[in-house]
């Protein structure tokens, strides 16, 4: 039985936690910034275009990235974390707004 | 017409695709493990994931506007305030994590990997839970959205 990940799911599971986690940070900034909301707007022609679009791509350069060297790390754990920390700042943020 | 088949057809396949992650999660629990299911199933996840990403998002940037403005203006008003909110950031977590999902099912041997079937069952449970309150905020979303015009309509 083999425990250990190849390395590019090690790379693109912490590149999905850095995303997730990125994904809450850029609605706060866009909700924020009006200058960062127009400015996703422009790209695409909607915020929440924009938004996913650099999220996508965020993903697959950070994974590509991570994927070069052999990094161990327990990807379970840091993607339950990351999203449980990512979801509930949505949930406040918006709440709180 | 079209309006409403986009409305109805995202959830359809959200609900279709739930029931993929159910029979992605019970294959990779199986004692004798098949593969290559594992691996049509977690490619089919992410392509219905992109398909509802492309579907709901023609629909809210397109049609959702005219609901948004009535709904902010009821009763109702957190069922934009809140849910849509929340529901439209949350979501990108679910197609992020789906499209992660191939990447484990093809670059591991998940028959003999136990770490490789751990993080797909980890993966399949946070994508099960967060689609589930994405539906739901759909529905109350929905429900708002026909509360809000009846007041509008004067019906209420």
């Amino acid at each position: 039985m083999s425990a250990t990940l190849n390395k590019f799911t090690v790379g693109f599971g912490i590149s999905a936690a850095i995303t997730i986690f990125f994904n809450t940070l850029l609605m706060i900034i866009k909700e924020e910034i009006p200058s960062v909301h127009t400015f996703m707007v422009t790209l695409s022609g909607h915020h929440w275009t924009s938004h996913g679009l650099i999220d996508v791509v965020l993903f697959l350069l950070l994974g590509f990235l991570f994927s070069k060297k052999e990094i161990h790390q327990n990807i379970s754990t840091l993607l339950i974390i990351s999203t449980i920390i990512s979801v509930l700042g949505i949930i406040f943020f918006v709440y709180y707004k | 017409m079209f309006e409403g088949i986009l409305l109805l057809l995202h959830p359809a396949i959200a609900v279709i695709t739930m029931l993929l992650i159910v029979w992605l999660i019970v294959s990779v629990k199986c004692k004798n493990i098949n593969e290559a299911r594992v691996k049509k199933l977690s490619l089919v996840i992410a392509l219905f994931m992109l398909i509802i990403w492309v579907l709901a998002g023609y629909w809210y940037v397109i049609f959702y506007s005219t609901d948004k403005s009535v709904i902010i203006q009821s009763s109702w008003s957190f069922a934009h305030k809140f849910f849509m909110e929340t529901k439209e950031h949350i979501f990108f977590v679910v197609l992020i994590l789906s499209l992660y999902l191939p990447i484990v099912a093809f670059k591991n041997n998940i028959a003999t990997n136990k770490t490789a079937q751990n993080l797909i069952v980890t993966l399949g449970i946070i994508l099960l839970t967060l689609m589930l309150y994405i539906d739901g905020a759909g529905a109350i979303i929905s429900h708002g959205a026909e509360i809000a015009y009846m007041h509008k309509d004067g019906l209420v």
